[in-house]
């Protein structure tokens, strides 16, 4: 497939889940109370800075985004 | 297509979803013993759930035409407590030794702890014993990538294991290319929300070819769906894929895999999807 079909393809499904993550950030916002300092929010938009660049390792680095780090000496921490 | 879903919890499904996988193409399924979604109060609940698996269930997919094999282990939900864990782990030579077994599984890591990684050491021990195959879960989440990185660390330090005959599951896109460079088979678990989706799935055989991959659908008591793997084959077809290429892996790939297990033996005939 080419990037245009691709695109054609996928367009419509790509242009409802980024709707439904920006419902979702505004339901947080009206929401009462404040989640601001939930490190969970910081990966999210972490995330959503990521998807605006354009290396084809996207996938990859957002699920390191969402992952605890690895220490190489776990056996003696 | 005939299939195979090489990961499945059947003792959390009805029989009508054997059924309903039977008349989709599925005509073997792998079980991994696992946590049942609370934990059990003592060593005789295990006994009768690795009963149920090498006993009750190949009878009830067999009904439809279904071949059941099963995994025997004690599941990293369950192995914090060393103590119990090692009383369960007595019980497994009895069961090891049933026709219809492949090996340890799934046993791995949940939160990476040292007790996990103790209990996880005593497993790989009984499988090097009596030359077993293993299958690794892998964690949920967050703790995937650390718990990932340390299962292959123990596996790489051992130099018994014959990396062909170990299963590394539930891969993701970035866990998926250390367990293919290391010669390990590399699973992918097709879940609704968490894990990967049928589209995601087909996008890391484009990346990584289908060499050692298996696609299973891990479905269980939790949200999950036992016709995940079909879902898959027919997001194959979409992107153009050709039928050859899609039962390898859906079926040769496993049906590879699991010859490895010294009492493995396949002998369902191939029988047309409705
Ligand atoms: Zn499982």
């Amino acid at each position: 497939m080419t990037a245009s079909e691709v695109l054609e393809r996928e367009f419509l499904a790509v242009r409802t889940k980024l709707i439904d993550i920006a419902a979702v950030l505004d339901r947080i916002g009206r929401a009462n109370g404040r989640a601001t300092d939930d490190p969970r929010l910081g990966k999210i938009s972490q995330g959503l800075k990521l998807l605006a660049d354009d290396d084809c390792d996207r996938t990859e680095r957002l699920q390191m985004i969402f992952s605890l780090p690895y220490n190489e000496n776990w056996r003696t921490k | 297509m005939n299939f195979i879903d090489p990961h499945i919890h059947m003792a959390a499904r009805t029989t009508d979803e054997f059924m309903v996988m039977a008349k989709m193409g599925c005509v073997l399924v792998g079980e991994p013993a696992f946590w049942m979604g609370y934990d059990r109060s003592g060593t005789n609940s295990f006994y009768d759930y690795f009963r149920q698996l090498t006993e009750w269930e190949p009878k009830r997919a067999a009904k439809y035409g279904i071949e059941h094999h099963c995994w025997m282990g004690i599941n990293a939900k369950e192995a914090e407590d060393v103590g119990f864990a090692e009383e369960v782990i007595a019980l497994l030579p009895e069961f090891l030794e049933k026709p219809t077994v492949l090996g340890i599984g799934e046993i791995g890591l949940h939160k990476n702890t040292r007790n996990e990684v103790t209990t996880l050491l005593e497993l790989i021990e009984l499988g090097m014993k009596t030359d077993e195959q293993l299958l690794f879960h892998t964690p949920h989440l967050e703790d995937k990538y650390p718990g990932t990185r340390m299962i292959l660390d123990i596996l790489r330090s051992d130099s018994r294991i014959d990396h062909t005959r170990v299963c590394i599951d539930h891969c993701e896109e970035h866990t998926i290319r250390m367990a293919l460079d290391e010669g390990y088979w590399a699973g992918i678990t097709l879940y609704p929300i968490t894990k990967a989706t049928p589209e995601r799935t087909v996008d890391m055989i484009e990346l990584y070819g289908p060499q050692r991959i298996l696609v299973n659908s891990s479905a269980d008591w939790g949200p999950s769906d036992p016709l995940a793997v079909p879902a898959f084959i027919f997001a194959m077809r979409r992107r153009g894929h050709p039928e050859s290429l899609i039962r390898q892996v859906v079926y040769d790939n496993p049906l590879k895999f699991m010859g490895g297990s010294r009492n493995f033996k396949f002998s369902a005939k191939p029988q047309a999807a409705l």
